[in-house]
């Protein structure tokens, strides 16, 4: 049985790549959120193996939704099956994803073999 | 290195990262930074984006034609013939995105610049007149297999010592 994965992410050019990625992996996407208002509620219905989480995002941010998962996900947490994926890299911003749970973060640009290895650290 | 190549080479670098890993491009720097004037003749496709921190700036990536038809078919995996196709400009501005977000990152974590981006434009049209007034720019060519682009990056007077 395929694992499922939701992607949030504002760009129509990372939900391709990412799509495309992930089903060389043997991965299905579930959902396609372009906020993160969106992808947490595709996450509450949806109930992904693994989320794919853009940080800079129009109606609410990718921490913010991290947050909101976290908090419906309750004392088990949800940020290890969170991979943070966003251009902006700043070491605060990272730290803040930490707090939150997240244990992998890609930095963009990324090609497949990135995504691979984000996937190995979460599966 | 001077101050202001510190806050170039940034730029450039995440230029050939990002055509490589994204697009399989291979981007060959050609010569080294020159200082451009306020006016700018594009190749055919720019993208330009604003960063704004306790300094402030604008990268402009210009290509040919041929480039942005390549990168956004090899990104995208479907072939396209015309450079204003909305899915073409959507994956310029998509790479300029991801291009200076890279870039600011680093020269924030590097520097605590607290720079952060505004959205990208695009423009079309060979030999189109950019105009950057009040702005220093510093550009430097680059080749494709598929054809030139060029780089120029800027800070706003009065940041370089």
């Amino acid at each position: 049985m395929k694992k499922t994965a939701l992607i949030v992410d504002d760009s129509p050019l990372i939900h391709n790549l990412l799509r495309r990625a992930l089903e060389k992996c043997n991965y299905e996407v579930c959902g396609d959120a372009r906020n993160g208002k969106e992808g947490v509620e595709l996450f509450k219905k949806l109930a992904p193996d693994v989320v794919f989480m853009d940080i800079n995002m129009p109606v609410m941010d990718g921490l913010e939704a991290v947050k909101d998962i976290k908090d419906f996900l309750g004392k088990a947490g949800g940020g290890s099956r969170i991979i943070m994926l966003s251009a902006v890299g700043d070491d605060e911003i990272v730290a803040k994803a930490q707090e939150l749970g997240v244990k992998t973060f890609i930095r963009k640009p990324f090609n497949d073999y990135k995504i691979i290895s984000a996937l190995s650290m979460v599966e | 290195m001077s101050q202001g190549l510190q806050l170039y080479k940034p730029f450039l670098n995440s230029v050939c990262d990002t055509f490589a890993m994204m697009a399989n491009i291979k981007v060959y720097i050609e010569g080294a930074f020159s200082s451009e004037t306020d006016e700018i003749t594009s190749y055919g496709v720019s993208s330009i984006i604003n960063y704004t921190g306790k300094i402030k700036g604008r990268f402009l990536l210009d290509m040919q034609p041929s480039v942005a038809l390549t990168l956004a078919q090899n990104v995208l995996g479907s072939y396209y013939n015309n450079e204003r196709d909305e899915m073409v400009l959507a994956t310029i501005s998509e790479m300029n995105n991801v291009i200076a977000g890279n870039a600011v990152s680093i020269l924030n974590n590097r520097y605590s610049l607290g720079l952060w981006l505004s959205p990208p434009y695009i423009f079309t049209g060979k030999d189109a007149v950019i105009v950057l007034p009040r702005i220093r720019s510093a550009s430097v060519g680059c080749n494709t297999l598929y054809g030139k682009l060029k780089v120029y990056i800027a800070f706003e007077r009065g940041t370089e010592k």
